[in-house]
């Protein structure tokens, strides 16, 4: 049956060329913006080397103290206070790894060279290596026991490592970070720009930065698995309580822990109160914005598929007249509708890949010449996204009017009267 | 004629729905894309009370095992920022250099503060006003050409006799002093007593700027009061530096100072770090208030979609009724109709429903500014009172969404109206 709709669909496509194009562009140019939306989105939460651990990391990185009786409020969105990551973060014992980050403006001086570069450092602990999944392309990551006697080691990514050292081996060479001499013991290799956690000109143990106790930390709490998320915040929720207790009248709010999809979207206040308000504001953004991007194209098919049903009035009369059923009817204008809209969302897909590539910039933030990883694209929630969108604009479009040609009596039909 | 097409527009009135929510709902987001267009054009392109053009903040770096705090440090501090105001002021093109506390503009450092007007006490019936705090060196007002109309700028403090304190205006006309909630006459000051890190200064204004000095990231506008920044205010690594280039010297000016200056800026225990544009810093805020480049166009593809959306349900639905309404045309062709009049019917039916669709639109969107309906939905506005947005922003966005929606739809229709006219009249007599 479904065979005879598909040839029949096919055919109604040819007869009428014009609004077969306009109808297919529609959907689209529809399919193309909403698969743009969300391969966007899709992108910045998948999990590709090195972030590949994305789904199972929680974020912690604000830290607002409010004194209650004089109502000063002090906070910093950017970090955690060291002494604070070590008095009460890293204590906890459900994640599978406790990584601090704290990125720094250097600038450096490649041995034998009079030329200065400022760049951006990561400076991390050992764990981070095993966050984050890098490829060596030569020598290795400092230690846990590099890491915590402060040895003054650096890891560079490949552009880094030419740009200070041009083709000579990089490894076992010095540079001065800061005025210090730092040696490099790795080279990893080229990192797309949209992991941006673990992205930096080179990496060093934060423990070989001077006063590094006076600095301010990122925090990634890895769980075991997603299941351990409720545990990880309770966790957090009673570091807040303890530290709230011990330090009166301060109260503290760590803002978190955020999962990677909220983290994305913090807008970067110290609260959590605001961060969840910011949350939901960005949902109903959301909601909104794809609302629109179906709603108005399926006005539009919506006449189209109304004025096209008109026509056809008299043979869905005689079907109706032999024994058809009106689900039958609806399913097979809305089956018919489908294929219109598979075929255009189809060439929306491709599309939006064009739209990413080109639109990088804009869309994703990163440079033009940023690589995008290719998982990111083509996947399994991709596609099914795709599908529901074509599916829910197929039934935006043509469910009206197929509902009404469905109900409507075998002698109006077959007298072409829809007026009523 | 509007008669006759308001009856053509009722006979078909089930496919006229569509067209009409079609016409309604890009009618509104086309209004707020504009509003929101013009509101960040405004806000790109306005000004400021800064001139930044060929001004750069040059970034200075303490070294690891110093520290800003150290007393030995903090004793020289005066002397280094003077020794690196020489070193920079002889370097080719440098027209003014001057060092600030909180008043960098765009730079995200700002000091809020309270000022009492024409009274050497605070007291319970005297107004505070919330301004904000700023403490600059002689050069600023060089800097960012920030013109006083009246006094001079601040003299160094040595020939200083007497406290200086320089006030802007808040308001767009100047006139006002204060903020947007509590104001007072500018002219009518004498006297100003302001709290700052030096503790409370009481002198009459030495100096008033001619515009207000509005940066882009502060929300609600207020006005500054500015005090002399002490010597012991001097610092390197905390203050924002500021300079001035000659418009000839500013070309790929930060590379060539960096390269050229950067031994003769290691002062003590300082070093150069970089120097920036200030144009960047204000790119910076524009982008974090979401009118930036990306917002921007952002909008405009939104905007583009439900055009190119219109364009294409006008052309297939009125492609539509022409077909099904060729009998009809034929007839009136039939009986004397020119082709230009059947066009001028197809055409006026769009324009029409379009005018409809106008009015109601219109009214949604008003009505939907006078609620918060918009800002929970996450689309950035502002407070038009207090930046002075009035209805002529209104005016404007229904001028520009429907002469855009005129342009469009008849661009639409003209295909299918031309494909009307050219029916033939014996179409009329085969219909049954």
């Amino acid at each position: 049956m479904y065979r005879i709709y598909f040839k029949q669909a096919l055919q109604m496509l040819k007869q009428n060329p014009f609004i077969s194009i306009i109808s297919i562009l529609g959907t689209a140019l529809a399919i193309m913006m909403i698969m743009t939306v969300i391969v966007t989105s899709e992108i910045q939460n998948a999990s590709f080397a090195p972030e590949v651990n994305r789904d199972r990391t929680l974020y912690l990185h604000t830290f607002t103290t409010w004194d209650t009786i004089t109502n000063i409020q002090n906070s910093n969105s950017t970090g955690i206070p060291y002494s604070f990551c070590k008095d009460y973060i890293l204590p906890i014992k459900t994640p599978e790894l406790i990584v601090e980050t704290d990125l720094c403006q250097t600038i450096v001086k490649p041995e034998g060279s009079n030329d200065i570069h400022l760049l951006e450092a990561l400076g991390t602990d050992a764990d981070f290596w095993e966050l984050y999944t890098f490829t060596f392309v030569q020598g290795k990551p400092y230690s846990q026991e590099e890491f915590e006697s402060g040895l003054r080691a650096a890891v560079l990514r490949e552009r880094t490592a030419r740009m200070l050292f041009k083709d000579e081996n990089p490894i076992g060479k010095s540079m001065e970070v800061n005025f210090l001499p730092y040696r490099i013991v790795g080279v990893v290799k080229e990192i797309s720009p949209l992991a941006k956690e673990s992205n930096a000109a080179f990496w060093i143990p934060y423990t070989s930065l001077p006063q590094y106790e006076n600095d301010i930390f990122r925090i990634m709490l890895l769980a075991r698995d997603k299941s351990d998320f409720p545990k990880i915040k309770q966790e957090i929720a009673d570091v807040e309580r303890k530290y709230t207790l011990a330090n009166p009248p301060l109260v503290l709010d760590l803002n978190g822990p955020l999962e990677h999809r909220h983290e994305v979207l913090n807008p970067g206040y110290p609260h959590k109160t605001k961060t969840e308000h910011a949350l939901r504001v960005h949902k109903r953004k959301t909601v909104l914005l794809f609302s629109l991007l179906l709603l108005v194209p399926a006005l539009n098919l919506s006449g189209f598929s109304l004025s096209r049903l008109r026509k056809r009035l008299d043979e869905i009369g005689i079907r109706k007249a032999f024994g058809a059923r009106r689900h039958v009817i609806l399913i097979h204008v809305l089956f018919e509708n489908l294929i219109t809209t598979l075929i255009g969302g189809a060439i929306g897909l491709l599309l939006s890949y064009l739209a990413i590539f080109s639109l990088r910039r804009w869309l994703l933030e990163i440079s033009a010449d940023g690589t995008i990883p290719g998982q990111a694209l083509v996947s399994f929630p991709v596609f099914l996204a795709v599908f529901a969108a074509c599916l829910l604009l197929n039934l935006f479009s043509a469910g009206i009017p197929a509902y009404r040609v469905a109900r409507m009596p075998i002698v109006d039909s077959l007298m072409q009267n829809d007026k009523k | 004629m509007i008669q006759h097409l308001f009856t053509i527009i009722w006979n078909e009135r089930r496919s006229n729905t569509w067209i009409l929510l079609e016409y309604i709902v890009v009618f509104c987001v086309l209004w707020f894309c504009c509003d929101y267009t013009f509101i960040a054009l405004r806000t790109y392109m306005r000004e400021d009370g800064f001139d930044i053009n060929h001004t750069y903040r040059i970034e200075m770096g303490i070294k690891p095992d110093c520290q800003s705090d150290d007393s030995t440090i903090k004793s020289q501090a005066y002397f280094y920022a003077q020794t690196l105001t020489e070193r920079v002021k002889r370097y080719p093109g440098i027209e003014a250099i001057s060092f600030a506390i909180c008043a960098f503009p765009y730079f995200g450092c700002y000091s809020s503060g309270e000022a009492i007007i024409n009274s050497d006490s605070s007291g319970a019936d005297i107004p505070i006003y919330r301004i904000r705090a700023a403490q600059v060196s002689s050069g600023f007002s060089d800097v960012f050409r920030i013109k006083l109309r009246e006094g001079s700028g601040f003299k160094p403090e040595e020939e200083s006799t007497q406290p200086q304190i320089i006030i802007t205006p808040f308001d767009h006309k100047g006139k006002r002093f204060g903020n947007f909630y509590e104001s007072v006459d500018i002219d009518s000051i004498k006297t100003i007593l302001t709290d700052q890190r030096r503790g409370q200064i009481l002198a009459p204004p030495s100096g008033i700027t001619e515009r207000p000095i509005k940066e882009i990231g502060v929300w609600s506008p207020l006005s500054y009061v500015c005090i002399p920044l002490p010597r012991e205010g001097y610092d390197l690594y905390w203050n924002q530096i500021a300079i001035r280039v000659a418009p000839e010297a500013d070309h790929d000016f930060p590379e060539r100072f960096i390269k050229e200056m950067r031994d003769q800026l290691n002062i003590g225990p300082y070093y150069l770090v970089s120097v920036v544009p200030t144009q960047k810093y204000r790119q910076e805020n524009i982008d974090d208030l979401n009118y930036g480049e990306g917002q921007l166009f952002s909008t405009y593809v939104i905007m583009g979609f439900v055009i190119i959306n219109v364009f294409l349900g006008i052309l297939g639905s009125f492609w539509f009724r022409i077909q099904s309404r060729r009998s009809e045309i034929g007839l009136r062709i039939a009986l004397g109709s020119s082709k230009r009049k059947v066009q001028q019917l197809v055409v006026g039916e769009t324009l029409l429903l379009l005018v409809l669709a106008a009015t109601i639109g219109t009214t949604i969107c008003l009505n939907l500014f006078t609620t918060n309906l918009i800002g929970t939905l996450g689309i950035p506005t502002i407070d038009r009172n207090e930046w002075g947005i009035g209805w002529e922003q209104d005016l404007l966005n229904f001028l520009i969404v429907f002469g855009f929606l005129t342009i469009t739809s008849i661009g639409a229709v003209l295909y299918p109206a031309r494909k009307a006219s050219e029916i033939s009249p014996s179409e009329a007599l085969r219909s049954e």
